[in-house]
């Protein structure tokens, strides 16, 4: 099974083409509705949680804990924080690769 | 001028859009204070209840000869009802945290409790020590209603307990972001001192603008009260008196409060000054894997990298 973004708009933040996924654990991560649609905004660029808030229209808290489980599976990374000018510090989130290949055999 | 109008604006902005977090906060100090209240009362009576022969007065000797037993009580039960609520008023610093140093630039409810486990004894030492605790609102103008005849002392009083007030903001309103951000309470009156000495001018008027906005209402009003308080009487203007305070009371305590937390974060953050090394990293939510610690970290790093730069 293969998830491909439709395009690559910014890439500040080299990011891997592919990553194969192996753990089975991914897989209902990944194919979560709403963490599917962050994962598909961090693919194309980096973005905080407010920005993902609005993108999303969900909840920042809920945005957070979906941003927690794809960061346990590596499945996106803090790219950068930074101090905005008004000492507000910024975490954005990346996703690790451009697109994820899975192998699944069962049983 | 520019900066603590700053100050005050992006604040504001927090608030608004992190408001429900704050709320809830001070919602649930008062519902502890009344919880701890009841289940201190109740254990009480529990204890009265199944050992009968037991006597109160006997546990405090020396002190029962000038108090009873049952006054000690309820200043026992009183007081540590009050400590718990004080201590989670003041995780609204660590909300504050979340908001501008955690990266993420939001609050949650829940995360008050992890600043309450962590900080819990250092907040109320600070507020007390500190003498911020004097905002807590006590009822103490309708408390103590003033008399005509002490017209003058008690003006004097009111005014100078104001001023106080204000210079107890200056010099120590940084040492409870400090404690949030790096958890030791003598590190935090250092490094409030360093902002104190950096950037005077910016405090004085900040927090001046912040107590004529909130506190100024609370002052003209007790000291009108104050002077007409022995000429006003009847069922009308008496309750109206009232009711404005507590309405004074009420946006002082959910508006004021969390303004206060908040622009006190924001004046630490900004303010360049030499950093104590945090005890522990943070993160803005309870549950934290390794690999979320690692990444923290990092941030952390780069954060630091990019002051120096």
């Amino acid at each position: 099974m293969r998830y491909k973004s439709d395009s690559v708009t910014t890439d500040q933040v080299h990011i891997k083409e592919e990553i194969d996924v192996t753990d089975p654990d991914v897989i209902p991560i990944i194919f979560h509705k709403k963490k599917s649609l962050i994962m598909q905004l961090l693919i194309k660029k980096e973005m905080t949680i407010i920005d993902l808030k609005k993108a999303t229209k969900m909840n920042p808290g809920t945005v957070k804990r979906h941003i927690n489980d794809l960061l346990k599976y590596n499945l996106v990374f803090v790219s950068r924080t930074e101090k905005n000018e008004f000492s507000i510090i910024m975490k954005y989130y990346r996703s690790s690769a451009k697109s994820f290949n899975f192998e699944i055999s069962w049983p | 001028m520019e900066q603590s109008k700053t100050d005050l604006k992006i604040s504001w902005q927090m608030y608004k859009s992190n408001y429900k977090a704050f709320i809830a906060t001070e919602l649930f100090a008062i519902f502890a204070f009344f919880l701890i209240n009841i289940a201190l009362a109740l254990l009480l009576v529990a204890i009265y209840a199944f050992s009968p022969n037991l006597e109160v007065s006997s546990l405090f000797s020396d002190l029962t000869s000038r108090l009873s037993a049952s006054h000690i009580l309820r200043v026992i039960v009183a007081s540590i009802s009050f400590l718990v609520m004080v201590g989670f008023l003041n995780c609204q610093y660590g909300l504050a945290y979340d908001i501008f140093s955690s990266g993420d630039m939001f609050a949650e409810f829940k995360s008050s409790f992890t600043y309450f486990k962590r900080h819990w004894w250092q907040y109320i030492i600070l507020i007390f020590i500190t003498g911020l605790g004097m905002f807590v609102p006590n009822r103490s103008v309708d408390n103590d209603p003033p008399r005509f005849l002490e017209n003058v002392n008690i003006l004097a009083f009111q005014i100078a307990r104001f001023i106080v007030l204000l210079l107890f903001l200056i010099l120590f309103s940084s040492t409870l972001p400090s404690v949030t951000a790096q958890g030791n309470l003598i590190k935090s009156f250092n490094e409030s001192f360093r902002i104190v000495r950096k950037d005077t001018k910016r405090l004085v008027k900040t927090w001046s603008i912040y107590f004529l906005i909130f506190f100024a209402p609370l002052m003209i009003f007790s000291i009108t009260l104050t002077a007409v308080f022995s000429y006003i009487e009847g069922t009308f203007w008496i309750p109206l008196f009232y009711s404005i305070i507590l309405a004074i009371y009420l946006v002082i305590f959910f508006v004021g409060f969390p303004m206060m937390s908040l622009i006190a974060t924001r004046i630490y953050n900004d303010v360049d000054i030499k950093r104590e090394k945090p005890i522990v990293q943070k993160s803005s939510t309870s549950k934290t894997t390794e690999q979320k610690q690692n990444v923290s970290k990092i941030s952390l790093e780069e954060v630091s990298e990019d002051k120096a730069g």
